[in-house]
């Protein structure tokens, strides 16, 4: 099974569920594992983790920081090292670890869900929870544009550069925001209502429901996931609230 | 014949505008109708065409005294959502009306809209993209295509919807003689095979009046004259005559000199997709050139401009612009004595006024603000913009963006000036402005790099040809020796031999398929192009009305 042949909604409950791990798992164990099965899934999937590349430069950066924070700021546990105020206590190196392991759960769960459902799933997948197709078709309109306002904004960046602005370093780059960001917002503004008008005119919006070119038909093993899923989470907050709720009584 | 659209516009007047965009027009489109709208600038075409699709005043807020009505029904009246069952309107810039990200899914946009069933959806766009001759581009990605390929998908979205109706804003401002030559054939089709109403916005002579029975002339918000094809086509001619006798005179009289501006040797450019840019590119550029690189849309010409000014560096090969080899060192140098004019001017224009945008350049370089006032007025003096150097630059014309934009590199004095597609989106007066300030710079010694693929004026103002074909030149000659190239250019889409007949051929006798036979009617004039009988809305207008 191919993981664009899941339903959105069971894609949705699985993005939940690991997020629902990230934020509950407290060990750097458990969080692993989490992480571990989430890198397994989408192998298992789509045969490759190419996908991943940009997200791991991004964590590894994100873990720097988490890791120079926690060492800097983490007063938990006993006293390592100290060289003038810096203090570096037991306890920095295991929350640094979690921490980081958090964040890596979080940004490729996000990832998994927003790469292997394609905007019209999207669409579809909000029409089924009642959004409005003219709010819920803005996903594939954003996709549709962004690269188009890219290029333009490339072009943009051109033009000036030809006559003589500078984007070498960051200070060039500051001053050029003017000149480039300007002609920018204008061509946006025209091109957003030109395309509004187009769609009008082609019956956007005249009556409450469209026809799409595909549907979304839930599959059993679909119904089955996101069960055996929400049982999951169920059960886990289950077994955390129960206690607290007997303790009371 | 049955009225299909009734105007009778007293007057339009814009908010916190006093003079009227529109006024004293009055006519009737009957069915089958093809009209050409032209006229000069701001004269009115596309407002006029705004309020026909009732985009005015539904969209855009405007006061209209006056009525038009389609089929009978005040536009006022009718909610622009439900224009589609009477108006197909396609605008300037193809991937601005481009919704999806697959061809079939954009296709197949309004008829969703309008809830027709899947499968009659599916029989539709597969009909509509093989008369548009892009059968088996249905799951191509719509941000891959081509100017020529978006416009042909806009077109079969538009068709597929079926209205009796058709309006064009200038379709043709971004295409090559080809693809010009293909859509206006693809109309004429239609217009005569399927009795299919057409108004369309034209802004130079072009093979669309082949096709027309009307012309309108606009100027200052009115219909000016309304006359026969063959009219408007003799008396434009003749003007247009007058102007290439004089500038041929000039043209043969420049040859070439020795001393080599720019050089590309064995110069290869491949985009980041793979995508081949330029090939193999060896050529030069002598001082007081007027150099004009003609190729069809994607050929390579950007590429090969933006390769010259450092906008992107070559895979393989050397580049050399003004005996120095392009380095990321000597970039900014360069770029003070070449000047780049882009296809659009609204790239580059930011400032407030048109003397800051002009100035921009002095700026950066920390020239003194005194000489930088005189470099302004003389620039603007030049282009002819002087009067409105405090003017705010989008207030200007589109014509009048583009000389403010040649303004602003020629405040730095360029000893080469690389312009690409220059006149793009203008009409035909404003271009030859352009075009003769080109002219008269290149007189007086600047050299001058054309980007084009309107042939009449490479042909006009050049004293010589480079044609790029595939990404790589398969000719570079004299332009006084273009005659004895004609059959090779032909060979490559670059037809020189037609550019200015007019013959009334018709279009059912060109080679394309006709769509009577695409879609299997007997008699193309009874039955619709696309037929939604299930369609409640559409029922009412084909059976109703039709």
């Amino acid at each position: 099974m191919e993981l664009s042949k899941l339903d959105p909604r069971t894609k949705l409950a699985w993005y939940a569920l690991m997020i629902y791990f990230s934020l509950s798992s407290g060990t750097a164990v458990q969080l692993g594992l989490v992480l571990v099965v989430g890198i397994m899934a989408s192998f298992i999937l789509t045969r490759s983790l190419k996908q991943y590349k940009v997200m791991i430069m991004i964590l590894l950066l994100l873990g720097l920081q988490i890791l120079i924070v926690q060492l800097i700021f983490c007063r938990e546990g006993v006293l390592l090292y100290q060289w003038g105020i810096l203090k570096i206590y037991s306890e920095a190196l295991p929350l640094a670890i979690t921490g980081i392991l958090k964040a890596s759960i979080i940004v490729f769960a996000s990832m998994q869900f927003f790469t292997s459902a394609s905007p019209q799933e999207f669409t579809l997948m909000l029409m089924k929870f009642k959004v409005p197709y003219r709010f819920a078709m803005l996903v594939g309109l954003g996709v549709r544009f962004l690269p188009l306002l890219k290029a333009e904004y490339v072009s943009i960046i051109d033009s000036q550069c030809t006559r003589g602005l500078k984007m070498e370093t960051i200070r060039d780059k500051i001053k050029a925001i003017i000149p480039t960001f300007m002609p920018f917002l204008y061509r946006s503004v025209r091109r957003a209502t030109e395309t509004a008008l187009a769609m009008e005119l082609r019956g956007y919006g005249r009556s409450k429901a469209r026809t799409f070119s595909s549907a979304l038909a839930i599959k059993h093993y679909d119904i089955a996931l996101i069960s055996a899923m929400l049982l999951v989470i169920i059960l886990s907050l289950a077994s955390k609230i129960l206690p607290l709720i007997y303790s009371i009584i | 014949m049955k009225t299909i659209v009734n105007v009778k516009i007293e007057k339009l007047v814009f908010p916190q505008e006093e003079k009227p965009a529109l006024k004293n027009i009055d006519f009737e489109i009957k069915q089958g109708d093809f009209i050409v709208i032209t006229g000069g600038v701001a004269s009115g075409k596309s407002i006029l065409l705004h309020t026909i699709t009732g985009a005015i005043p539904h969209y855009h807020e405007a006061e209209l005294t006056g009525q038009v009505t389609i089929l009978g029904q005040d536009i006022k009246d009718m909610r622009l959502n439900r224009m589609s069952d009477y108006v197909g309107y396609m605008m300037q810039e193809p991937h601005n009306q481009i919704i999806s990200l697959e061809v079939y899914e954009d296709v197949a946009f309004g008829l969703g809209n309008l809830e027709i069933p899947l499968h009659q959806i599916d029989q539709t766009v597969k009909r509509a993209l093989e008369f548009v001759g892009l059968t088996g581009y249905e799951s191509r990605q719509t941000a891959s295509l081509s100017g020529g390929q978006a416009q042909r998908v806009v077109l079969a979205g538009v068709l597929a919807l079926n209205a009796p109706l058709l309006i064009l804003d200038q379709p043709t401002a971004e295409l090559d003689p080809q693809g010009r030559y293909e859509l206006y054939q693809r109309l004429g089709q239609l217009n005569i095979t399927q009795k299919l109403t057409i108004v369309l916005v034209m802004d130079r002579i072009e093979e669309v009046l082949n096709y027309a029975n009307r012309v309108f002339y606009m100027r200052d918000g009115e219909i000016g004259k309304e006359c026969s094809p063959e009219d408007y086509y003799k008396e434009q001619i003749e003007h247009r005559l007058g102007r290439l006798n004089y500038n041929t005179s000039f043209n043969s009289t420049n040859d070439m000199s020795k001393d080599i501006i720019a050089e590309m040797t064995k110069v290869s450019y491949e985009y980041n997709n793979d995508l081949p840019g330029c090939e193999d590119i060896n050529f030069n550029i002598y001082q007081g050139d007027f150099l004009a690189i003609i190729g069809l849309n994607g050929s390579g010409k950007s590429t090969l401009a933006k390769l010259l000014i450092g906008l992107l560096k070559p895979s393989k090969g050397e580049i050399k612009v003004f005996n120095q080899t392009l380095t990321t060192e000597n970039l900014t140098k360069t770029r003070t004595q070449a000047g780049f004019l882009f296809q659009n001017p609204d790239y580059q224009i930011f400032a407030s006024t048109v003397a800051e945008e002009v100035g921009f350049s002095l700026k950066l370089r920390g020239e003194q603000p005194e000489v930088i006032e005189q470099t302004i007025d003389e620039c603007l003096h030049f282009v002819g913009l002087l009067d409105y150097k405090e003017m705010h630059p989008h207030r200007l014309s589109r014509g009048q963006r583009q000389l403010l934009a040649l303004a602003s590199i020629l405040v730095s004095d360029p000893e080469l000036i690389i312009a690409d597609e220059p006149t793009s989106g203008l009409d035909e007066t404003q271009g030859y402005m352009i075009m003769d300030k080109l002219f008269e710079l290149s007189q007086q010694g600047k050299t001058i790099l054309l980007i084009t693929h309107d042939l009449n004026m490479a042909k006009d103002y050049s004293n010589r040809l480079v044609a790029l074909h595939n990404h790589r030149i398969q000719l570079d000659i004299l332009t006084r020796d273009l005659d004895q190239h004609l059959d090779t250019l032909k060979a490559m889409g670059l037809n020189f031999y037609n550019l200015m007949s007019f013959n009334r051929e018709t279009p059912t006798s060109t080679s394309n398929t006709p769509y009577s036979a695409t879609l299997g009617v007997e008699s193309p004039t009874e039955a619709p192009m696309f037929n939604f009988s299930s369609t409640s809305s559409l029922k009412e207008v084909n059976d109703g009305t039709f």
